[in-house]
């Protein structure tokens, strides 16, 4: 699972803005904004890194069960899915 | 060499001969103006003009070429019908201040050429390296303080800029595409050239007091938005360099400044003088 290419994540005062660039700014219609922890697992499938091991640096950096962080993990993956943002 | 001053940038236009440039008269430097120019944009016919070399980024109504090499510079064109068939070109350096453009000297003219849209292209990206950005907005200055109108459109941002204009004695800015700049850690807001209507392109500057982001509604009410919430209604009505990262970095630091340094407003109005009393009540009284 990767993000799809053309969309840059940026910090405008303390938000996280996912920004399309190119192409994608005709297909993608819309603004997303993250808070911290999105932010955090955007940065994390953009290295490549598996959900899991996301999920555990999650736990590390923010105070969160494993539990809480998975189903959180599942459910951004789900929603930048559905936004049409990730590829296989 | 012509020069004009918009938004406090110095653009100079080179050609052989002077240009009869009405659209830009407003903004003519005055002649004991001796500070240096900010832009230079040479202008020239040619009698064809070859495609430019490079990655096409943007396929629309204009083309935008990146160059692959090291200079970073870009080319923007308008094509005739034919798509090889150039009616003008831009080329510019990377920061966008060092320009030519190229027209068809069979069909087109070199007043064309810099009035029509290249030139605001030109600017605008120039604008970014200066702190700056153009929004889609209406802008007013009332009592030495902007006030920007910004929506989609046919929401009502000329409805409320002309409200104030008639029944308040504001001064228009802009209808349409005022420009921004924040110098040190001031806003202010700058009349274009460019707008629908040419009397609605005043070369009046302001400093900035608040964006008010409106909504149509069946009563009129203000409140302050949050940077997040802000930033969700902001951004999709400034003009971005989506084609180019580089920029796109500048121009977000210039919208992050611009944010931390105005409040923004969201107006629920009606097409009435009501809005006009929520918005004097939250910005002169600050009773929001």
């Amino acid at each position: 699972m990767k993000i799809k290419s053309g969309f840059m994540l940026r910090e405008i005062v303390d938000t996280w803005v996912v920004v399309p660039l190119g192409e994608r700014v005709v297909e993608f219609n819309g603004i997303i904004t993250l808070n911290e922890t999105g932010a955090f697992l955007w940065r994390g499938i953009e290295n490549g890194e598996e959900v899991s091991s996301i999920v555990q640096a999650v736990t590390r950096e923010y105070d969160v069960d494993r539990e809480t962080a998975m189903n959180d993990a599942i459910e951004f993956i789900s929603v930048m899915a559905e936004k049409g943002l990730l590829v296989e | 060499m012509q020069k004009i001053n918009i938004a406090g940038l110095r653009i100079g236009i080179i050609h052989n001969k002077p240009l009869l440039l009405d659209k830009f008269n407003p903004y003519t430097c005055l002649k004991q103006d001796h500070k240096e120019v900010d832009v230079y944009i040479k202008v020239k016919a040619s009698k064809s003009i070859d495609i430019p070399k490079g990655e096409l980024v943007l396929n629309d109504s204009f083309k935008w070429v990146k160059s692959k090499d090291e200079s970073n510079s870009s080319s923007v064109y308008i094509c005739r019908e034919e798509p090889n068939d150039i009616a003008y070109l831009l080329n510019t350096n990377n920061e966008w201040n060092n320009a030519e453009i190229i027209y068809q000297e069979n069909h087109f003219n070199a007043e064309c050429a810099v009035t029509g849209p290249l030139v605001e292209i030109l600017f605008r990206n120039s604008l970014i390296y200066n702190k700056g950005l153009v929004l889609h907005a209406s802008a007013v200055q009332y009592e030495e303080k902007g006030i920007i109108f910004s929506a989609p459109s046919e929401t009502g941002k000329t409805t409320q800029a002309r409200l104030w204009c008639n029944n308040m004695g504001a001064v228009l800015i802009n209808n349409d595409r005022p420009a921004v700049r924040i110098i040190d850690n001031i806003p202010y807001v700058y009349g274009t050239p460019w707008s629908g209507v040419s009397s609605e392109c005043n070369n009046n500057v302001s400093k900035l007091e608040a964006i008010v982001m409106l909504e149509q509604s069946d009563e009129n009410c203000i409140s302050k938005l949050t940077k997040e919430e802000a930033i969700r209604k902001l951004m999709p009505r400034c003009f971005l360099p989506y084609y180019d990262e580089d920029i796109m970095k500048i121009a977000l630091d210039n919208l992050e400044n611009l944010l931390k340094s105005t409040q923004v407003y969201l107006l629920k109005c009606r097409p009435d003088i009501g809005a006009v009393q929520e918005v004097y009540k939250a910005i002169w009284r600050n009773n929001v």
